[in-house]
């Protein structure tokens, strides 16, 4: 009987080790100095003009939370906000694609006011998707007179990639890039009850990019 | 076939229909707009075919379908009108009117719409477009120009098809109105219009 146990155990803690995730952080500095001083505030955003994909709204919304959040915590303006306050300058379609065309957004009064009663510093772009790459398996359930059952076996893998972009308001300039590409499996066995056992993939990301954006404004490279 | 039989087929049919027909009244949400007010006093022609358009279609793919979007349109150019100009009052026609500048008639040219089923993507889409006429207050024509706006909403676990469609032609009207807002002195004769309504005012000055 010990024999069984020790190898459900064991295929536990494979999977267990298998449904975990890996994310690889990329940064590119264009300036030497990305710094947020007093009570500067920054927006995350997310783009959606490409047609095969959409940035997700819960993902900028979980950068943003993530920001706000910790020890050095950073003034975030919620996106949902920004954009309707900014109505019709941000919308997908009219959105700058450039810090130049910021510029240009920047010399329109009212825009400047904006931006002024916002006390903007920073424009952080997010671009990317979280994407099914593969899956394979099934579990199959059934229900009878005498109860009911789940059985069998899945697994997916979810891939996420994003890239921030970085604006410094002030200096109407490109301060750096981050790229964030995190991996993972997530299992799914069932032995009358199902059992999932997820690699949040995405919720990963989130947090690794949200720390590193953190990290590109509180440290500055020697 | 027994007649035990055909009960329970006739029924799944019927299921099956009503799960592919949509009867949805568009819920819209505009932000105001932030833009400068043109010094302007603007006749807005709102014509029964805009405050009451519907689009059907009743298609093997697609059987009664119905998206009543009427009062949406309506507060969409109510919401922008007003940001644009100094001035909006609402017309009965395009006749001489000295109490305006000119006036707008907007119209609905064309709705379409997609279903992740359809386009074997995670989006529901909807594309608008409209045409827009402007008239001098004598009633005769400056321009007629046409605006579109695109939106697209993604399937998520939960969203019921109509919430996905409504969030998709919400987004198309944000954006209809963006463009209109943002393009409408860059049409050629409406800038001209413009200046000559600029020049007009500085000489009465």
């Amino acid at each position: 009987m010990k024999i069984p146990v020790v190898a459900i155990a064991l295929i536990g803690l494979v999977l267990l080790a298998g449904c975990k995730s890996t994310t690889v952080i990329d940064e590119y500095r264009e300036t030497s100095v990305a710094s947020i001083i007093g009570d500067e505030s920054i927006v995350v955003l997310g783009r959606r003009h490409s047609s095969g994909y959409e940035t997700e709204d819960d993902f900028i919304s979980c950068v943003g939370k993530s920001l706000n959040q910790g020890q050095s915590e950073i003034n975030v303006i919620p996106e949902k906000d920004f954009v309707d306050s900014m109505y019709p300058y941000f919308e997908t379609s009219t959105a700058p694609m450039d810090v130049r065309n910021l510029g240009k957004l920047a010399q329109i009064p009212v825009i400047a006011d904006k931006f002024n009663d916002f006390n903007l510093r920073y424009f952080v772009w997010i671009d990317g998707a979280t994407e099914r790459t593969d899956s394979s398996g099934s579990v199959s359930c059934a229900v009878g007179p005498g109860g009911g059952g789940c059985f069998g076996f899945a697994y997916w893998k979810d891939e996420a990639n994003y890239e921030a972009s970085i604006w410094d308001f002030k200096q109407l300039a490109l301060s750096g890039k981050i790229n964030a590409e995190t991996k993972g499996t997530s299992f799914m066995p069932a032995i009358i009850i199902p059992i999932p056992m997820l690699a949040r993939v995405q919720e990963n990301a989130c947090k690794s990019l949200a720390n590193q954006i953190r990290t590109f404004f509180s440290e500055q490279p020697g | 076939m027994t007649h035990r039989h055909i009960y329970p087929v006739c029924l799944l049919l019927i299921l099956a229909a009503c799960e592919q027909s949509i009867s949805l009244r568009v819920d819209s949400e505009i932000p105001t707009p932030v833009i400068a007010r043109m010094p302007v006093t603007m006749g807005i022609l709102y014509r029964d075919e805009l405050r009451n358009y519907v689009y059907e279609e009743n298609s093997d793919e697609r059987p009664n379908w119905k998206i009543d979007s009427g009062s949406s349109h309506i507060a969409l150019f109510e919401q922008i009108l007003g940001s644009m100009f100094e001035q909006t009052k609402e017309v009965a026609g395009t006749d001489s009117d000295a109490t305006v500048d000119a006036v707008l008639a907007p119209s609905v040219a064309e709705m379409q719409f997609a279903l992740p089923a359809e386009t074997k993507s995670d989006f529901y889409e909807a594309w608008i477009k409209y045409d827009v006429e402007l008239y001098n207050r004598d009633g005769s024509p400056i321009a007629n120009w046409s605006v579109t706006g695109y939106g697209k909403s993604s399937t998520e676990f939960m969203k019921s098809r109509d919430k996905g469609l409504n969030a998709a032609v919400n987004q198309a009207l944000r954006d209809a109105g963006a463009r209109f807002a943002l393009g409408f002195s860059r049409v050629e004769e409406v800038g001209a219009w413009l200046e000559q309504v600029d020049s007009s005012a500085d000489g009465a000055d």
